[in-house]
């Protein structure tokens, strides 16, 4: 772990030497003004004090829709994309944290994911830590992810108004910060205790309540009725996982294209019906309450069975855009109550 | 590098028979087209593979064949009428071909059932991969491994029961002890009838040194796994093999999450001590 600094001032100029090495995205204006993730140049400076993207990251590494593989006359082509380098620069550290989680998932090394692999390789994390919460729905301290993270970026950077903090979290990371070393400076003990205060001032700004407790209150597994009340409100719309950081289910589909097909992977939820539901007609799952408590047990129970770390970020965004104001928060609380 | 999960290698059918009255269940015998994955493809009984035809889409199936069995692959699929894949498989030829991703799960620990008797117990269409097992099991250079093996095996009719001339040369045969049942007769029937659960009952094999493989549908688990544990057999002497839709086959898509397991990678074969406090096991 190294530390250098920046003055804001050269930011365009790192961004311009990184994009040497690769395409580098970050956080941009958008046509609403809110910050999305978009190409960062000499021209489209990255936005600095944002909250969060309203999508979350996982497409980068876990596109919604991408071609595995095609068929002609009987002969199956794999797809192999391309490597391309690409740097994400200024992105929130819960959503590198989510990363981390599907790393789990998608680099297990029973099987690893070849598609995910590829991207995940060529690609470089840097982070910067929050200091503000984006919106009341911000729980990332609850989930044990926090405000400045490290998991699932290579460097994290503190925003310290007239300069930048850089501490590189991976060996890929530290060689980011040397390739870099004309355009960084020894940052000084002012700019390292201000990291420091910036980080507990953010904390203090973040609900303290803890979900720790939760895989265990829900291995006691809540009573059916419980599920049946918190989930009756919920329309199935599968707006929770689309914007999950974390949520990584996903469908083969097949499509025509002239004489042949191909096969594409597409994004599904655990909120849909059809999710579970076997040629048969028989589905496990055939009652939302058992998919809200699938959804909810994945992230807080069973994950962290496997893992021991719960598979939430905290983000908030499943709060903000469910449209019955849902609170995942909430239904835990209900559940294990 | 390795080989990419997601993409199937190229089979083609050597021979489809129809296994029952309904006509809605078929096993394909198909042979590798590349040599080199003969050779990859190494399975344990109770394994299964998804079947993938460009176009229309993948299904998981268990595998029907032995590892003995060099140089072919059986499965045998049941056509739903809502089943898109599995239709499509059922209007395949001979000499055609389709996909197979595999070999998928765990299948069944033939190490802990080394010296011990084993009470094989399968319903209706779950007796695929028991099948495969019975097969790998009569092997003369693995048969003397094993204690005593009985099989019950039950299906709705006597045109419902699979692999016909199987069961009856196991019949005949003085080193595995096979109760075949239906639950319902038909003209020229002379075997038993009565459900598994019963049979189990009333065959009452000793549960001393012994492991039980127990696959069917979850009605037939939820009746036979209590006279099981009465007859002695404890709960991690009991395997059986869930089913549950799968796309990745390999623990990622998430569908066929149970508890902590993914029932394709951790499973599809369990101890029942393993699922049985899991609300979703579906027995």
């Amino acid at each position: 772990m190294r530390k250098q600094a920046i003055d804001t001032l050269k930011l365009k100029k790192l961004i311009a030497a990184m994009g040497k090495d690769g395409e580098v995205f970050g956080p941009v204006a958008g046509e609403a003004g809110e910050a999305v993730l978009g190409p960062l140049t000499d021209k489209t400076p990255a936005v600095l004090n944002f909250g969060n993207f309203k999508l979350p990251l996982k497409r980068v590494f876990f596109p919604q829709c991408e071609v595995l593989s095609t068929a002609f006359a009987g002969t199956v082509t794999e797809e192999k994309p391309e490597h391309k380098k690409i740097v994400l620069f200024g992105i929130r550290t819960c959503d590198a944290k989510a990363m981390d989680h599907l790393d789990r998932v998608f680099l297990s090394q029973d099987a690893i994911d070849p598609y995910y692999s590829r991207r995940r390789e060529d690609t470089l994390v840097i982070s910067m830590a929050c200091t503000a919460p984006a919106s009341s729905a911000c729980f990332c301290l609850s989930t044990g992810a926090g405000p400045s993270n490290r998991a699932g970026a290579d460097a994290v950077a503190f925003n310290l108004g007239k300069a930048v903090v850089f501490e590189s979290v991976t060996e890929r990371g530290d060689a980011f910060l040397t390739k870099h070393k004309t355009l960084f400076r020894q940052p000084t003990a002012a700019e390292l205790e201000g990291v420091k205060r910036q980080e507990a001032a953010t904390h203090k700004k973040l609900s303290q309540q803890s979900l720790s407790d939760a895989p265990k209150l829900l291995k006691k597994q809540p009573d059916p009725g419980r599920w049946a009340e918190v989930s009756a409100t919920c329309l199935s719309c599968g707006a929770c996982t689309y914007l999950c950081p974390t949520c990584h289910c996903f469908d083969f589909q097949e499509e025509s294209v002239g004489d042949g097909s191909r096969k594409l992977r597409v994004h599904d939820a655990c909120m849909f019906e059809s999710f579970t539901r076997e040629a048969s007609g028989h589905n496990p799952r055939a009652d939302k309450s058992k998919r809200m408590q699938q959804r909810v047990m994945h992230k807080f129970s069973y994950a962290p069975e496997n893992y021991n770390e719960l598979f939430c970020v905290g983000c908030g965004r499943c709060i903000v855009n469910c449209p019955s104001a849902i609170d995942i928060r909430e239904t835990i609380a209900k559940v294990t109550l | 590098m390795s080989r990419n999960p997601y993409v199937a290698m190229p089979m083609r059918i050597d021979r489809i028979r129809i296994e029952n009255d309904a006509k809605d269940l078929k096993t394909f015998r198909l042979s590798f087209c590349n040599k080199s994955d003969e050779s990859d493809f190494r399975y344990v009984c109770g394994q299964f593979a998804m079947l993938s035809l460009p176009g229309t889409g993948e299904c998981p199936v268990g595998i029907a064949s032995s590892p003995f069995d060099k140089g072919v692959l059986e499965f045998t699929v049941k056509r739903y009428a809502s089943g898109v894949v599995t239709t499509a498989l059922h209007d395949l030829s001979e000499g055609d071909g389709f996909g197979v991703r595999g070999p998928m799960g765990n299948g069944f620990p033939f190490q802990d059932l080394k010296g011990k008797n084993l009470l094989i117990v399968g319903g209706g269409f779950a007796f695929t991969t028991l099948r495969s097992t019975i097969t790998y099991l009569l092997d003369p250079s693995v048969r003397g491994d094993y204690k005593n093996i009985t099989v019950i095996y039950g299906a709705r009719g006597p045109g419902e029961l699979l692999y016909k001339a199987e069961l009856a040369q196991w019949q005949q045969r003085s080193d595995i002890k096979t109760h075949i049942t239906v639950d319902k007769g038909s003209e020229g029937w002379t075997g038993r009838v009565g459900l598994v659960p019963n049979v189990v009952k009333e065959a009452a094999p000793s549960a001393a040194d012994s492991y039980c493989i127990v696959c069917g549908p979850p009605i037939m688990l939820k009746f036979t796994l209590p006279p099981l544990l009465d007859l002695g057999f404890t709960p991690d002497k009991i395997l059986t093999s869930l089913e549950r839709k799968m796309t990745c086959g390999i623990g990622k898509c998430g569908r066929c999450n149970i508890g902590k397991y993914y029932v394709c990678k951790d499973g599809p074969v369990f101890s029942y001590d393993k699922i049985k406090d899991i609300p979703e096991n579906g027995f």
